[in-house]
């Protein structure tokens, strides 16, 4: 069991590592990686053309199962952090987005762009 | 920083020109949509969404906020879809923004992009028509509106209206659908016998009564009732559009295609008050608008539950109905003629085999459902006996639907030329005509008033029975070409009226065609 945790967990930060350098190449400014916050913890946080992007980084073997790993209750911290981040780093009037990178579903990492939307009026 | 499309919503079959603005604002992504939209309109967001993607379009980061103004009128319909979808493309520089500032956009979108059939295409284009701009909407419904005369764009996507705009794929004007001019009605020469009630039924569609047959089962009242829209002249250039409208609101209009037969709607009996009026979660046209410049027919009229019929009264009245909800109203025209069809008593009735074994009191019960009111509204009342072998056996008669129709149109054209006269408008009918001008345009010559206040003391009319027999004799003599009312017109208006079966009344009373006890 423990074992498989570590395992997991090293997964993980690969991922999150091979995200990164795939952002970067794409032209995105990377401002964290692995924040906590005290709403959760967010896997990369980047800035590009003012956009305030915050990366979910899922290491899974097809795009679905990536895209499933994440329920509305995940949806609703990663909000509350992203808000959190935007108001730390004084970007409060940024527009947010909310993207998915699946690492390990094919030879590159697929990058979902504003996978997830937050609809609720505040 | 703002951009906005024009659409409309629809207040009963009023349009209201709704402003659709898209603003982009800093903040967690996501489409919020506000100015009181019903379900469907809050939904219209994911449709927007699935629709971008499948365009390949990324809806842009950050808050998009949708306003539909007049932000305190309440917007119901899933048409808002198109118009949304136009603002935020020219929002991100997909389409040129002065490509929506001359139109008027309706319709809903699919996942895929594509353009589906939305109910209300042709009122929306009038709307257009008249606030001067080209609409925007569905292929699909393109043959409807193009109705209303005014441009019409129907794509049938989104990715096509896309083109359309940047000028590298120009969709073709939208033809208007056919009209379909002949009957497609059956005939009145199929019913054998019954000539009593051909009869009435010739005098309901000249001056626009509203009928009661009252007969056992198999005597053939639904059958001639389905009749009476053959009899009625076909609607006209205004009609056709009123009519045209309440049908598209409702979804009923098939690929554009219009037809001059008067509407006729038969309501199940289980049909419950706001399917008849009108009304529900989603306000929509009932039954009885509908059959508005029609024939409204309620098979087993006691059957219905009493509130939906009393719920009839004002429309019959007033030739509109209003729906009065928590924040807003609706009017609805709903100017029909009732024609209803019953059965003696629960169990069938009827004299002769299969007479009604519990006696009077069974007849006195059922006919006791029907409201006295409702009833007033009824000017021909008449009862259709069972029809015997020997009818059946008879040649089929020699007079159709159209002999019968061009006598109807005459009667009604008399009808009209008279309304001018009044300076009461060319659509008043006999059967709506109102006390102080029936007895102008009605009153009977001396023997006819004779006959009338004789009959009125004999038969114990109230004000009411006495305006209606003014009323069908008025009808009478028009299809006589009769300028005045005369005695036999008065008799045979009289002839028109049932007695109906009374608690505290004798079996003198009871005529055939009731529970007839012995």
């Amino acid at each position: 069991m423990r074992r498989d945790r570590r395992a997991a967990e090293r997964r993980g930060r690969a991922s999150e590592l091979i995200a990164m350098v795939w952002l970067m190449l794409k032209g995105y400014r990377i401002l964290g990686r692995r924040l906590r916050t005290p709403h959760g913890e967010v896997d990369l946080a980047a800035l590009k053309g003012g956009v305030l992007v915050i990366v979910e980084v899922k290491a899974r073997r097809t795009a679905l199962a990536g895209s499933e790993a994440i329920g509305p209750h995940q949806q609703g911290r990663l909000t509350n952090a992203a808000l959190y981040l935007a108001r730390r780093w004084r970007l409060d009037g940024a527009r947010l987005r909310f993207d998915l990178m699946v690492v390990g579903a094919g030879p590159l990492p697929l990058h979902w762009r504003g996978a997830w939307f937050d609809d609720r009026l505040r | 920083m703002s951009t906005s499309a024009v659409t409309v919503a629809f207040v009963g079959l009023e349009p209201k020109r709704v402003e659709v603005q898209v603003q982009l604002a800093g903040g967690v992504a996501g489409i919020v949509i506000v100015g009181l939209g019903d379900k469907a309109v809050s939904e219209s967001r994911e449709r927007v969404r699935a629709a971008f993607a499948s365009l390949g379009l990324a809806v842009p980061a950050g808050r998009v906020i949708v306003n539909l103004a007049p932000a305190d009128l309440p917007k119901e319909g899933s048409h808002y879809d198109l118009p949304i979808a136009l603002a935020l493309m020219a929002e991100i520089g997909v389409v040129p923004k002065d490509a929506l500032d001359s139109a008027l956009a309706f319709g809903e979108l699919g996942l895929d992009g594509s353009l589906a059939a939305t109910p209300g295409a042709l009122p929306a284009a009038m709307a257009a028509h008249a606030m001067g701009l080209k609409l925007i909407c569905p292929a699909a419904c393109g043959a409807e509106a193009a109705w209303a005369d005014g441009d019409v764009l129907a794509a049938p996507s989104l990715i096509a209206l896309i083109n359309h705009f940047r000028g590298s794929g120009v969709i073709r004007a939208a033809e208007r659908g056919e009209l379909i001019e002949g009957n497609t009605v059956p005939d009145l020469r199929d019913v054998k016998g019954q000539e009593q009630a051909k009869r009435a039924l010739e005098i309901a569609a000249a001056g626009g009564h509203n009928i009661l047959l009252v007969g056992p089962p198999g005597s053939g009242k639904s059958m001639l009732a389905q009749r009476l829209p053959g009899l009625l002249p076909p609607l006209s250039a205004g009609e056709l559009l009123e009519v045209s409208q309440l049908q598209s609101v409702a979804g009923l209009l098939e690929r554009g295609r219009l037809t001059r037969t008067r509407p006729f709607r038969a309501p199940h009996h289980s049909a419950s008050m706001a399917a008849l009026v009108g009304g529900g979660l989603r306000v929509r046209p009932g039954e009885i608008s509908l059959a508005h410049h029609g024939v409204l027919f309620l098979d087993e009229l006691p059957e219905f539950a009493q509130h939906a019929l009393d719920a009839l009264r004002q429309p019959l009245e007033t030739g509109e109905v209003s729906i009065a909800r928590a924040n807003h109203r609706v009017t609805y025209p709903a100017r029909f003629l009732l024609a209803a069809a019953m059965n003696p008593c629960r169990c069938g009735g009827g004299p002769g085999v299969g007479a009604c074994r519990r006696g009077p009191r069974c007849a006195i019960d059922y006919q006791a459902r029907l409201s006295g009111p409702l009833l007033d509204r009824i000017d021909i009342q008449i009862d259709v006996p069972a029809v015997t072998a020997a009818d059946l056996a008879l040649p089929p008669s020699g007079e159709g639907s159209a002999e019968v129709a061009a006598r109807v149109a005459a009667a009604r054209a008399l009808q009209r030329a008279r309304g001018a006269e009044l300076g009461a408008g060319e659509d008043l009918t006999n059967g709506r005509t109102q006390p102080p001008e029936l007895e102008r345009i009605a009153a009977p010559d001396e023997k006819g008033a004779v006959l009338l206040s004789a009959a009125s003391e004999a038969l114990a009319l109230s004000a009411r029975g006495y305006h209606r027999t003014l009323r069908v004799a008025r009808t009478i003599a028009d299809l006589d070409g009769a300028r005045a009312v005369g005695r036999a017109h008065i008799a045979e208006a009289l002839s028109l009226r049932r007695q109906w079966a009374r608690a505290e009344a004798g079996p003198a009373i009871m005529r055939a065609g009731a529970c007839a006890t012995s």
